[in-house]
């Protein structure tokens, strides 16, 4: 058999996930499938990068990984029923004008400061690393939406607010700075 | 994982996840929907015009012939693009500011291009109906908060080995849990790519602007410039562009190229040159760009197949979101993995919804956005058929008409399973409709998707009867609980 095969490389995407499908239903901890399954899929990054060149490679490794635990979860379903009290019906309630305005700030954060932030920390942070131009320009960019989400959770899970806030907005402006000057 | 992560942080994770969720759930489900739509595209097309000639390979005197009569037709426009046949797509178009013409096999301009319900679905991944410029932005930060979900889902899972592969079908939250958990995590890599290839494009202008300040002195030019190319310095006399003489010299200038499109810019004034796209094989580039003047002599290449990593994975973007390489198969992979990322967007609001006490207006209004949004779809697509229109008001009316009927019947379970059938029988209705007007059998694609609906309609009604049916039992069980309570 060919070694960068679509047969072989299926097998092992398959054969990876399926031994960490293994050792996931042994009760006892089973180090050894495990290590099986992630070098598996490993290996199996090499072998379809191997058949289709490293772009497309990955991405069917990837693809596969999923395709194939998604099968798995599948066929392991348990079906069981459980008895639910019924939910009493109630009008949609108007959510307090104090509730509603706590919401919209956070919505900003978490949708406005953060991208902001994110624009100037991610640039910033990138003028001082030596790259190729062309380069820096695609990293800031594929790094934007990341920081992005990022900082979004951190506001979002916050207790209070300020800390996220100040400390975000202090590593923006070092970034602001680093593009100006 | 478990030692990992603190209790507190997984808590506040969680909130977290749950905020973010909440916010842009409905609009993430209509974005990841009609984007597993949109993955198809080119089958859509042809399924919406399908007794267009195909597989015809123009002669160069044809295609000459052809571009020249377009261009007169069009007059003066920015640049004309000939879009040559490929595999998934075997028609000759040119196009130009929103109209086109397929080319004939003897080289004259057939039918116009009529994609209206195409465009419809496009429309909604690209913009949500909203004015192209804020919507194209919207969706971005969609893509954005979308990384922040996936981080956030991470950090809120500390069982995320624990239950790798359990799935508790119980027909109530935990079934709900499971399935949104199982296929978030295990298509993680895929969601957080189409989330950052996502926000690229709305985005990308934005940190253009502070990159061009931090690395090219504000001149955004000079950036785009070293990414795209910049325009060719050209002298010529010629008033028609020889898009022919360029095509015939692809084969010695990049012999392992697939040219499959021409872009002629600034069409019959003095700086107009040509660009010839080509595909190379085993890379994700959309596609090396040859730059030719407009008399066909060759100039350059831009650099997308050889140049800095960058360059080349800007133009690989479009083709690694919409999953358009490899085939069929890929795009049969990318639906799998896009209908995941909706259901996972539709769970998360039903894991809330679960977890309330009580039931109110938001548990109707939700069943008929997602139930509603693809019966709504399928009856745009039956009227452009006859009518010829694929209006985007008529959509929202007919997604807001789902809502007050829903509302209406003030009961979930019989809004999802009526809402399943409509679209069921609505389909059905699609396939004979599209049968009446053109012909049982015509292009392949037209013909597999005709075949989809069928299967779709009949596994949705499947479905539909098979949820509703545990539904009852669980009110049964409901009913029990309470007698059960009473006595």
């Amino acid at each position: 058999m060919d070694i960068f095969s679509p047969v072989l490389s299926l097998l092992l995407s398959a054969g990876g996930v399926g031994c960490l499908y293994a050792a996931w239903r042994q009760k006892q901890s089973a180090p050894l499938l495990i290590a099986f399954g992630w070098g598996g899929l490993l290996v199996s990054l090499v072998t379809w990068s191997g058949l289709l060149g490293v772009e497309f490679g990955v991405t069917y490794a990837l693809i596969a990984l999923s395709l194939v635990a998604w099968l798995l979860v599948g066929l392991s379903a348990g079906s069981s029923r459980v008895k639910l009290k019924a939910k009493p019906s109630l009008p949609l309630s108007r959510p307090l004008l104090r509730t509603l305005g706590k919401h919209t700030g956070l919505l900003f954060l978490a949708v406005v400061l953060a991208g902001v932030v994110a624009a100037f920390v991610g640039v910033g942070v990138l003028r001082v690393l030596p790259m190729e131009r062309a380069n820096t320009v695609i990293v800031s960019i594929l790094l934007f939406p990341l920081v992005w989400g990022g900082l979004s959770c951190w506001y979002c899970a916050a207790e209070r607010l300020l800390k996220p806030v100040l400390i975000s907005v202090a590593a923006g402006a070092l970034g602001a700075l680093a593009i100006f000057l | 994982m478990k030692q990992l992560l603190s209790a507190s942080l997984v808590k506040k994770s969680l909130a977290s996840h749950s905020w973010l969720g909440l916010c842009v759930g409905a609009l993430m489900y209509l974005v990841c929907l009609s984007g597993t739509l949109a993955v198809f595209h080119h089958e859509w097309e042809r399924w919406e015009q399908p007794n267009i000639e195909e597989g015809v390979t123009l002669a160069s005197e044809q295609l000459q012939q052809a571009y020249a009569e377009a261009a007169q037709r069009m007059g003066e426009v920015h640049d004309i693009v000939i879009s040559l046949p490929v595999e998934d797509n075997p028609r000759t178009v040119i196009s130009a500011d929103g109209q086109g013409w397929f080319v004939n096999a003897d080289g004259s301009l057939g039918e116009s291009i009529n994609h209206g319900w195409t465009e419809l679905v496009a429309d909604l991944h690209l913009y949500l109906h909203l004015p192209h410029s804020w919507g194209m932005i919207v969706v971005s930060i969609l893509g954005a908060l979308l990384c922040g979900l996936i981080i956030s889902g991470v950090l809120a899972h500390p069982g995320l080995f624990r239950d790798a592969f359990s799935l508790r079908a119980d027909g109530a939250r935990l079934e709900q849990v499971d399935i949104h958990n199982r296929l978030s995590v295990w298509g993680a890599p895929f969601h957080l790519m189409i989330a950052i290839t996502g926000a690229f494009f709305g985005l990308a202008q934005f940190t253009g602007l502070l990159v061009a300040m931090a690395f090219y002195d504000g001149d955004s030019e000079a950036m785009l410039e070293e990414l795209y190319g910049g325009h060719p310095h050209v002298e010529q006399s010629a008033s028609v562009a020889q898009v022919s003489k360029a095509l015939a010299q692809m084969p010695q200038i990049a012999p392992q190229a697939t040219p499959f499109y021409i872009t002629v810019e600034h069409p019959g004034e003095d700086d107009q040159f040509m660009l010839v796209g080509a595909r190379h094989p085993e890379r994700l580039i959309y596609a090396e760009q040859y730059r030719f003047t407009a008399d066909g002599e060759y100039i350059d290449h831009v650099g997308f197949s050889d140049g800095a990593a960058g360059q080349q994975f800007i133009f690989s973007v479009y083709r690694i979101h919409f999953g358009h390489f490899g085939g069929l198969t890929t795009k049969i992979l990318f639906l799998i993995a896009g209908l995941a990322l909706t259901i996972v967007s539709v769970t998360g609001i039903n894991i809330w919804l679960h977890k309330r006490k009580h039931r109110d207006a938001i548990n109707n209004l939700w069943a008929a956005l997602v139930w509603g949004a693809p019966l709504a779809l399928v009856i745009l697509a039956i009227v452009d058929l006859y009518a010829g229109v694929a209006s985007v008001g008529l959509y929202w009316v007919l997604t807001v008409a789902c809502m007050a009927a829903a509302q209406w019947r003030d009961d979930e379970v019989s809004t999802r399973f009526g809402l399943q059938c409509l679209t069921s029988v609505a389909l059905v209705l699609l396939v004979l409709s599209h049968g009446l007007q053109f012909g049982w059998l015509t292009n392949p694609a037209a013909n597999s998707i005709n075949l989809s609906f069928i299967v779709t309609a009949l596994l949705l009604l499947g479905w539909g009867r098979f949820s509703r049916r545990r539904a009852q039992g669980t009110r049964l069980s409901e009913e029990t609980v309470a007698q059960a309570g009473r006595a």
